[in-house]
């Protein structure tokens, strides 16, 4: 099991500070949400917590050791990250393209191993994408894209799940059955859960605890029923937006 | 030369004309042909996966302006013609230098800034190149123009050239895998655990060396290098461990056919190679473009 932990967490872009002296630890099991308007930050912190961003100031520990020293395939081993949007700009299959999240585990240069094929296509069918296993990605539509790209972080098996806007372009069903998915993953296999989402009444239904940024670089966080309460709401969201959920 | 001529022509070992035609002009400028398709092909396949486009190609950075400008200058002064080729390479790896540390910014490297200078650079030595032309006397720009469109006729055979065809080949196969997570997007790729600024800046140099090494030998052959992977990539095959082989395999052929071609179709006149290169490669392109939007 995996914890992820962060210790007086600054980042800056140019002198916009998105998050100041952030302390907070993740553990194995739990559901987080994060909450912000457009443009103040959740993909920078998501990309911090991934390692694919120093941190300006303070460290992200991985079970206790600095991310930074990390070797590269090993910290993909524990943490997943689901990108906001997923490039497809060369052909390939559906398979092939859910086959890229067994690369940090990729032991052979030829030929892929039998655990690995029953990992991908498992991903696959959990995201009801078997039947298009050979079609091009050029083909699907932007629902099926995401459900593909999610298809190939299940397929990388991490211990963390940091994803960014994982219901985008899906249709209602899929949307729950997606956030239903990632409920399971934390209950039954330990997994932890960090996603940005947009839309409150998800929140409400598949966090357990929420993080809500501000343009300060204020990362407030607590207990779901707290955060998403009409105080904390007032904070970030417009009257006429608060009008419209109420 | 029917074919049991060739063929006798190559394992009789006599000082026979047709030995000497094969064994001294023939077969080294189809070893060359073969060579330089396999250099431009392996540098298209790894420069579209570097720049995440299936439509670049090895001379979208600027390497063959410069080691066009390099030729051409020597060509113009009429000084040290006989190392056309290692001007030609000269010419290449500065541009090459040239633009990486134009392109390099805070140690970060960006596919879009890199193609962007890449591109600004070429701009730049096509003005120079036209300067040249214009100011060239007469006698010089048949030459100068049959270096510019691709030409096989001044090549010779050297054992380098395959060398580097060879390391190149071997060097990119041990990149394949990180290859086909790269062309996934940097932060899918760096998400995975691939280091992107390291592997891009190798592709860089290496993408560069191919280039430079096939422009020092042929001038620029056009198309090879962009359709070639392109093909392969339409046919179906999207994993660069079949790629990049298949494409020094493929383009080694198609240009080994197309120099032939190129001697043969209006014989005694030579067209220069890249001109055939072209009139195939366009409606090539055409094809599986209308093909690919078919499916």
């Amino acid at each position: 099991m995996t914890e992820i932990r962060v210790e007086n967490l600054t980042i800056t872009i140019g002198k916009q500070k998105i998050v100041d002296k952030f302390n907070l630890t993740f553990k194995p099991g739990e559901i987080w949400g994060i909450l912000g308007a457009n443009g103040v930050g959740k993909t920078t912190l998501l990309h911090t917590l991934t390692g694919l961003r120093a941190p300006d100031n303070g460290k992200v520990l991985l079970n206790e050791i600095n991310l930074k020293n990390v070797n590269a395939k090993k910290r993909a081993q524990k943490i997943g990250l689901l990108a906001q949007d997923t490039e497809f700009s060369f052909p390939s299959t559906v398979f092939e393209t859910a086959m890229i999240g067994r690369y940090p585990y990729a032991k052979k240069w030829f030929g892929e191993l039998r655990e690995d094929i029953e990992l991908i296509n498992q991903a696959l069918a959990t995201m009801c994408l078997t039947d298009f296993i050979h079609r091009s990605v050029g083909t699907l539509s932007g629902g099926e894209k995401r459900r593909l790209a999610l298809a190939t972080l299940l397929t990388q098996d991490p211990d963390i799940y940091l994803l960014d806007e994982p219901t985008n372009h899906l249709d209602l069903s899929q949307k729950i059955r997606t956030l239903s998915l990632l409920q399971q993953l934390a209950r039954e296999r330990h997994k932890t859960i960090i996603m940005v989402l947009h839309d409150i009444h998800l929140l409400r239904a598949f966090c357990e605890r929420v993080i809500v940024m501000d343009f300060d670089g204020r990362c407030d966080y607590g207990d779901v029923a707290r955060m998403l309460s009409a105080e904390h709401l007032s904070q970030i969201f417009p009257v006429e937006t608060l009008q419209f959920l109420s | 030369m029917h074919f049991p001529q060739l063929i006798h022509a190559i394992f009789t070992k006599s000082n026979s004309v047709q030995h000497e035609i094969v064994m001294q002009i023939r077969l080294p400028r189809v070893l060359m042909a073969f060579i330089v398709g396999g250099l431009l092909s392996l540098a298209g396949a790894l420069m579209q996966v570097l720049l995440r486009n299936p439509l670049a190609d090895p001379y979208v950075l600027g390497i063959s302006g410069g080691a066009a400008v390099a030729s051409l200058l020597v060509m113009l002064i009429g000084v040290f013609t006989s190392f056309l080729y290692l001007w030609a390479f000269v010419g290449s790896l500065f541009s090459m230098l040239l633009v990486m540390s134009l392109a390099r910014s805070s140690r970060n490297f960006s596919s879009l800034r890199l193609l962007l200078t890449g591109v600004v650079i070429a701009t730049g030595w096509a003005a120079i190149i036209s300067f040249i032309l214009s100011v060239s006397p007469q006698h010089n720009l048949r030459g100068m123009l049959f270096w510019l469109m691709g030409d096989l006729s001044y090549a010779r055979f050297s054992y380098w050239h395959l060398l580097i065809l060879v390391i190149g080949l071997v060097i990119s196969l041990f990149l394949a895998k990180p290859l086909n997570i790269l062309a996934r997007g940097e932060i899918t790729a760096k998400s995975l655990g691939l280091n992107t600024q390291r592997l891009s800046w190798l592709l860089y140099f290496i993408t560069s060396l191919l280039t430079a090494c096939a422009v020092s030998i042929a001038g620029c052959i056009g198309f090879v290098g962009l359709i070639v992977p392109h093909m392969l990539r339409q046919f179906g095959n999207n994993d660069h461990r079949f790629i990049l082989p298949g494409s020094v395999l493929l383009g080694g052929i198609l240009l080994t056919l197309a120099d032939t071609l190129s001697r043969s179709l209006m014989a005694p006149i030579q067209l220069p190679v890249g001109v055939v290169t072209a009139i195939l490669g366009v409606p090539c392109f055409l094809f599986l473009l209308y093909r690919g939007n078919k499916k």
